[in-house]
């Protein structure tokens, strides 16, 4: 070992880091180098000087710490307020979002949902898959929970049943009924559901004209340029 | 008080002089020093669980107190201009603690935060890297620097000529 490597080593060999092996050989060198052990000596002199100096003074952390405890105290208790507003946020939006998504889906947006899919799968004719055979369309209307007997209700005068498919609006499987009189359309969405009668809401989206109802078994939305249409079958859903 | 708070207390209360002793020397006053050591001690109560029991508090406070440091000293730095009173049960003179505090003072931050991990907290080099987040390599030149400045302040007339011994 040479003098540049002791001095690189210093530190190490001053604080006790270095193994049996290489401090053996820093030892061993500082014996034949009085320059080296010199300096050595004179770093652990400083070391021990400037520690003496520091470590007499009063530090004095007395008035410190009631500072340093109330911080603590101060910023668990705002912690903990913060927690709890976060978690009755939480619940007040669960609960909202579930009443919304399971209790009670406002009508309007049904409606907006429905005359929006009516527009796509029926005006625009972007859905090409439907069930028009008449044994497609019962299974799939017993497939869904829907009594056979609640068609008969829903047949408006002047159309007949043409073609349906599941589609989903707002975030529920409807049935989609289309019927026709031949040269107009006329959209019929059903879901079974159990609950109060909800009142019968209509208004105009565009040159749709849509009704959407809410009987004790069943959520049925019409969707029709011809209000009248629309509004009977409505009206005969509601008994259902 | 709870159970938490107390038992952070026993595991970090006891280190506070020492921060106090190093963050006056890191801000030079000792208003911004207790500043720093109560945000340290924040900082450390909220990352509490971070820290795994049984290894070293001191060393965990320390680095958050130099993260808290380098954070505020991007703000505002001040010149040293505080030097503690010695304590009444020390025998110290009081005109070398000042020589030697005015030494410390003179140095550049990064080697007197070395120095006074090493020689005045009793860090060893490879807790001073963890601490500071640096290679333990760039410890041992900056310690070896801040020696050799702080002799040259303190011991201007011991200087090393060494010789070629292998």
């Amino acid at each position: 070992m040479n003098c540049s490597e002791i001095t690189t080593l210093a530190p190490l060999y001053l604080s006790g880091e270095l193994d049996r092996e290489r401090t053996a050989s820093v030892v061993a060198h500082l014996r034949i180098c009085p320059a080296c052990a010199r300096d050595i000596e004179q770093q652990r002199d400083l070391d021990a000087r400037v520690r003496a100096a520091l470590l007499a003074e009063m530090t004095d952390a007395e008035r410190l710490n009631p500072r340093i405890h109330r911080r603590i105290t101060v910023a668990e208790a705002k912690r903990r307020v913060i927690t709890l507003g976060l978690v009755a946020a939480g619940i007040v939006l669960a609960t909202g979002f579930l009443f919304y998504r399971f209790v009670a889906p406002p009508v309007s947006v049904l409606a907006k949902a429905a005359v929006s899919d009516h527009r796509r799968e029926v005006v625009e004719k972007r859905v090409k898959r439907w069930r028009s055979a008449p044994a497609d369309i019962d299974a799939l209307i017993h497939r869904q929970g829907i009594p056979a007997t609640a068609l008969q209700s829903l047949a408006a005068a002047g159309y007949r049943l043409d073609r349906a498919r599941l589609c989903r609006l707002d975030g529920n499987i409807y049935l989609h009924l289309v019927y026709t009189d031949g040269s107009r359309e006329m959209s019929v969405f059903l879901r079974p559901r159990k609950g109060e009668a909800v009142p019968l809401h209509a208004e105009n989206m565009g040159s749709q004209h849509v009704v959407a109802v809410q009987s004790a078994s069943m959520t049925v939305v019409c969707v029709a340029e011809e209000s009248q249409a629309a509004t009977s079958l409505a009206r005969s859903a509601a008994t259902l | 008080m709870s159970t938490q708070q107390d038992a952070f207390e026993r595991m970090a209360m006891p280190h506070v002089s020492a921060l106090l002793r190093v963050a006056c020397r890191l801000r030079g006053d000792r208003t911004a020093a207790e500043d720093l050591v109560q945000e340290t001690m924040l900082r450390a109560w909220r990352a509490r669980h971070q820290f795994r029991e049984g290894t070293n508090a001191r060393a965990w406070l320390f680095r958050i107190l130099f993260h808290q440091f380098y954070s505020e000293g991007r703000r505002a730095r001040v010149e040293l201009n505080f030097v503690a009173p010695p304590a009444p049960d020390q025998a110290a003179d009081p005109v070398e603690t000042l020589e030697v505090n005015q030494a410390l003072a003179a140095l550049s931050e990064e080697h007197r935060a070395v120095l006074l991990l090493a020689v005045v907290e009793g860090f060893t080099c490879q807790e001073i890297a963890g601490i500071l987040s640096i290679p333990i390599g760039t410890v041992m030149s900056r310690l070896s620097r801040a020696r050799q400045a702080l002799r040259e302040l303190l011991a201007p007339g011991e200087t090393c000529a060494k010789g070629g011994a292998a």
